[in-house]
């Protein structure tokens, strides 16, 4: 076992741990050691091929096929240099002001959360897209939306040299979307902040304030990592949780920490979402061009989801399409005409849905699809289809449907198409992206397990810096929220330094 | 990184060409990227789940039996899509989830295949912008 000693260990790179490293970046000029401990490696630009499943494999936990417990639902989260920033897409939303209200924490308030992003939105170049660079599916959406009336907002996006090659969610060809892994980390880094990558972290010694992880050796992609292969105990007398909603909860878990906070773990929450197809008649070509560009969230408060415009590749799309045979062949063979929209409910803090772990240690997300949630999927997929045919769709396909597709002569029974009783756990696919939660912020041990500014209950100098702090869900994409919490909760170690470290530890 | 006896893989493309219709045309051994694909990933899943994905298998043809008197193998194309589409739409919620398990695993094998591309008309490009309509 190799030991190692730090003022400030950061575990996990992605939007939380990276907003954090560099946000705490400074203090390595006052004396202070910092690292980042990444389980996932850096790749190089030129191993971004946009190969589909080489490239999920890669990049995501299970390839992006992270099973709930009771399978009903898959969760998608990387593990790389740069998180989950690596794969999203870049839309750069401020949290809206009633969520905030909702969450009802003693200390957030919305116009400091709402400044915090201003400021990640300059670091990372967020910018409406020239409308020329607005491809077809994107119009479409718009084109429907308006012309049954509903709102509809242009996303503002993190781009720096976008070529509109569509694979954002494969990681980008181009190095354009700024994330964690393009500009928090290496700005990080610049200032003397460590990064060790490969780097699994399995437990955290609350009573000696030790971290022992382990270094994976590489299989020749990506970089190798600044330290041997090998296992690691860590001495820090700071350590910021940055893993994840999935695996920071499990790794407190690990780490005995249940016991002493009963809501680890618990209000986990992901935006369910449904990709939903439509085909037309002509090419509508959705994987050129940046493949989001327009939301509407006309439905948030009534029904409880927004629809936003995707594109997917051909696996993640057969697999959303419920059924199979010549029908379902009939809609893949011709990618060219499809336009997609993505479903994101907004689901409840529960309890019971949470995070565990098993016998190894490793997460078990226990989530239950709601009633409630079901409701808005049902809702969602009739407005969709309302919209796939004003926008001019052929058909359209529901995966909680009497048919396979809905013709265009039938748009006028799409409420008798699409019925609760149509929609079957087990044969719709649902995924999650938008994990939060598990980690909450409140106000004490019961119902939390952070105070305001990430600081675990209890234990003064383990924070908590990424998606598992929301208290309840984001209501909007979540990346720009979480790098907000996260430099709130850098703030809140910086303002306690000198208590945490030993005033001695500063410029020695 | 084999998983699937030559039996288990012969059913499995069985089951591909009634999942995706175009898939008929594989046959044993005739597109290994689809089995690298499919015994990749799985081998990179827990062996508990593994087996249950045999066990599926079996349970289709102990279904057919029952439903039909023959082996999935024996039934015209028709039985086979009643078996199937009971699999996906049926009561039974633990089959609806086995059902799409092996749904995603083909679609994985047949449409992760980089040659598909032209095929299904998806022809992505690195400088997509530069495709983008006026
Ligand atoms: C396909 C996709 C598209 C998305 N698009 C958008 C979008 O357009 N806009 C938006 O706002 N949001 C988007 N999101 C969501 C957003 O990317 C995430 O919410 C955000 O990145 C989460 O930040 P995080 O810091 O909580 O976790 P992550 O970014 O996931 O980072 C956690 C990191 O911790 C590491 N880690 C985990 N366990 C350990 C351990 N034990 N030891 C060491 N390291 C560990 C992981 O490898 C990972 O790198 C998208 C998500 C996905 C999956
Ligand atoms: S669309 Fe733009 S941001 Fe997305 S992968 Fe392509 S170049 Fe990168």
């Amino acid at each position: 076992m190799i030991t190692k000693d730090y003022d400030i260990v950061i575990i996990g790179s992605g939007a939380g741990g990276g907003t954090a490293a560099k946000e705490l970046a400074p203090l390595v000029k006052e004396g202070l050691k910092i690292v980042v401990l990444e389980w996932g490696p850096q790749f190089r630009e030129e191993e971004f091929t946009g190969r589909e499943i080489e490239m999920a494999n890669r990049l995501y936990f299970e390839g992006g096929g992270f099973l709930t417990k009771d399978r009903s639902m898959t969760l998608a989260f990387a593990k790389a240099y740069g998180g989950t920033t690596v794969v999203y897409t870049g839309t750069s939303l401020v949290v809206p002001k009633k969520t905030v209200g909702r969450w009802s924490v003693p200390g957030i308030s919305w116009e400091d959360l709402a400044r915090r992003s201003e400021k990640y939105k300059q670091e990372n170049n967020v910018h409406l897209l020239d409308e020329p660079l607005i491809n077809e599916n994107n119009r479409l959406f718009y084109k429907g939306c308006k012309e049954l009336g509903y709102s509809v907002e242009q996303f503002p996006l993190n781009l720096r040299g976008c070529q509109g090659s569509g694979l954002c969610n494969l990681g980008c060809p181009n190095q354009a979307k700024q994330g964690t892994n393009r500009v928090q980390l290496p700005q990080a880094q610049k200032q003397g902040v460590e990064v060790v990558t490969r780097c699994e972290v399995k437990k955290i010694d609350p009573d000696k304030r030790t971290i022992q992880a382990v270094i994976h050796s590489g299989n020749g992609v990506g970089l190798s990592s600044a330290w041997q292969p090998g296992f690691y105990e860590i001495h820090s007398k700071v350590v910021v949780v940055a893993a994840g909603a999935v695996n920071s909860s499990a790794l407190l878990l690990r780490s005995g920490l249940g016991s002493r906070l009963p809501a680890l773990g618990r209000y986990f929450t992901v935006h369910p979402a449904l990709i939903l197809t439509a085909q037309h008649d002509q090419p509508v070509a959705n994987y050129y061009g940046h493949p989001k560009s327009y939301f509407s969230s006309e439905w948030a408060e009534s029904d409880r989801f927004l629809l936003e415009t995707c594109a997917y590749f051909p696996f993640t799309t057969a697999k959303n399409l419920a059924g199979f045979g010549p029908e379902h062949g009939r809609f893949m063979a011709r990618m060219d005409r499809l336009q997609m929209i993505l479903v994101l409910a907004l689901d409840e803090a529960l309890g019971t849905n949470r995070v565990t772990i098993d016998r190894d240690g490793s997460p078990v997300v226990d989530y239950t699809i709601t009633e409630t949630v079901i409701n808005s999927f049902i809702v969602a997929m009739r407005k969709s289809a309302e919209i796939f045919f004003a926008a001019g769709a052929g058909r359209v396909h529901a995966p909680a449907c009497k048919k396979f597709t809905i013709e265009s002569e039938e748009k006028n029974e799409i409420d008798r198409l699409i019925a609760r009783e149509d929609f079957k756990l087990g044969k719709v696919s649902i995924t999650g992206a938008h994990l939060m939660g598990g980690c909450r912020m409140g106000t004490n041990e019961t119902d939390s397990v952070t105070n305001s500014w990430g600081q675990v209950h209890g234990i003064p100098w383990l924070y908590v810096a990424d998606a598992s702090l929301f208290p309840k869900c984001a209501e909007i994409n979540p990346y720009l929220t979480i790098m907000a919490l996260a430099d709130r909760v850098a703030e809140g170690v910086k303002n306690r330094i000198g208590e945490l470290v030993g005033q001695g530890a500063i410029n020695r | 990184m084999r998983i699937f006896s030559e039996n288990e893989k012969k059913f499995i493309e069985l089951l591909a060409g009634r999942v995706v219709a175009r898939a008929a045309g594989l046959g044993a051994g005739a597109d290994e990227r689809f089995w690298e694909i499919i015994e990749g990933t799985l081998s990179g899943k827990p062996v508990k789940l593994q087996k249950q994905f045999k066990v599926f298998l079996i349970v289709i043809k102990i279904l057919s039996f029952l439903r039909f008197g023959r082996i999935f193998e024996r039934l015209g194309a028709s039985q086979q899509e009643v078996i199937l589409h009971f699999l996906q739409d049926g009561p039974i919620v633990i089959f609806r989830k086995g059902f799409w398990g092996l749904k995603a695993l083909i679609f994985m094998g047949y449409y992760g295949r980089q040659k598909i591309g032209p095929e299904i008309h998806y022809t992505p490009s690195k400088r997509g912008n530069e495709m983008l309509k006026p």
